[in-house]
């Protein structure tokens, strides 16, 4: 990553990155009912955020960061069924949370002046998922089944807060050098969590113009990492009350919810469709522990 | 984003547990073989089941921000609706497209209204066979 030295002032409120992305399907078909298929892909990111702060300051998000994982599936037919079972591995570097957060004072030129860092910062492990699950799906005539489960582990990264003090305008890898070391207090293990989550769904073609159906399953949405920069610009006020960043990491909790959802379409031909669903949801978000 | 009395600063939590209901229609008409019409609109309502958690010794005023049982969570707009047309004239295409995203609030107090607001997306296609 550049030194922020050779950035431009008047790009407040800019962002400017450079993303690429490999993606392929490898498909090996063994016979008729038999198949593996493949799916590896690789995403890079590198850019920055100029934002300008509402306590005056610009800040310089730096993003490096990359996206890698594997679909791996074997499609076959158990019972008359057309019948999946795969596993999905995905790693994401971070950010997020930031790793890497500058702030300069604005001068009256119109140029940035008085680099500090707000987050410097780096990962101890990977943002990761590993995924498995299967999915069975069959026609009786007119009524189409699907029954699916996956089972979903999710690994929060660890990150290291380093010391901040004295260091300018550097590069993220040469701020980290030159660093006097971690900040324990402010700093965070890597976790896992996990869920199961069914599924199911049924759609009935009353007639060639008319289908209805109906799916029920479970979702989960990893918590979000808000938490880290919160802390990371208020540390000591949670310090003073005895909170550190460790015990703030290990209470965010992911987002859980059921749903199910009803519908029809109606068609007229080739020439109009309508269709209409409802749909209801619960999740759960657990709290996180604060003290006085 | 919520405001936690303990620290004396807000920001975003996962403090809350909620349910959603809705729906949701789809509509596809084609007049004439060229022209090729769509719409959609649903209705979300997606509600705090419970107040959000305070502490002992909060003001009145943060206790109040906290009742927030059967408020829409923020962000979360009620109405969201989208239409357009795909037209084909020869080889060339257009597909003029709109979306609206109907009003919300940007806070769990419901302080900070946040305007609806229209997408209007005009876009032409060329078209041309592969031998």
């Amino acid at each position: 990553m550049q030194s922020s030295a050779a950035r431009r002032a008047d790009r407040y409120n800019r962002q400017s990155f450079v993303d690429w992305t490999l993606t392929s399907e490898i498909t090996y078909t063994i016979d008729e009912s038999n198949r593996f298929v493949f799916k590896p892909y690789y995403f890079n990111e590198t850019g920055n955020y100029f934002d300008a702060m509402q306590n005056g300051k610009v800040r310089d998000w730096l993003i490096d960061h990359d996206t890698y994982g594997v679909i791996a599936e074997w499609q076959t037919r158990v019972a008359e069924a057309d019948a999946k079972v795969g596993y999905w591995y995905g790693s994401l570097g971070l950010p997020g949370p930031p790793t890497a957060w500058m702030l300069y004072g604005p001068t009256a030129s119109g140029g940035l002046a008085n680099a500090s860092w707000s987050i410097l910062a780096e990962p101890t492990s990977r943002h990761e998922f590993n995924a498995i699950y299967g999915l069975l799906d069959r026609s009786f005539g007119p009524l189409h089944m699907q029954f699916g489960a996956r089972y979903l582990r999710e690994a929060l990264p660890g990150i290291n807060e380093f010391d901040t003090t004295g260091i300018g305008d550097l590069s993220h890898d040469a701020a980290l050098a030159a660093s006097r070391g971690v900040i324990p207090a402010r700093s965070v293990t890597g976790w896992s969590t996990g869920a199961f989550l069914p599924y199911a769904a049924a759609s009935y073609d009353v007639s060639p113009n008319l289908q209805l159906r109906s799916s029920f399953g479970s979702n989960y949405n990893p918590p979000a990492f808000d938490v880290w920069p919160a802390f990371q610009q208020n540390a000591a006020a949670f310090l003073a009350r005895g909170i550190t960043a460790n015990q703030l990491w290990h209470a965010i909790k992911p987002e859980l919810s059921t749903g199910i959802d009803a519908g029809l379409r109606w068609s007229l031909g080739d020439l109009a469709e309508l269709g209409a669903s409802l749909s209801s949801r619960c999740s759960t978000m657990r709290s996180l522990p604060t003290r006085r | 984003m919520s405001y936690d009395p303990g620290i004396g600063i807000a920001y975003s939590q996962s403090v809350a547990q909620s349910h959603s209901y809705g729906a949701q229609v789809i509509a596809h008409w084609l007049p004439v073989e060229t022209l090729d019409l769509f719409a959609t609109a649903s209705y979300n309502r997606n509600v705090f089941d419970a107040d959000l958690p305070t502490l002992p010794g909060a003001s009145q005023a943060v206790r109040a921000a906290a009742i927030v049982t059967g408020g829409q969570l923020p962000n979360v707009p009620i109405w969201l609706a989208s239409g357009g047309a795909r037209w084909s004239l020869g080889q060339l295409v257009i597909v003029p497209v709109f979306r609206f995203v109907g009003s919300r609030y940007g806070d769990t107090a419901r302080t900070r209204p946040v305007p609806g607001y229209v997408v209007a997306d005009l876009d032409f296609e060329l078209e041309h066979p592969t031998p």
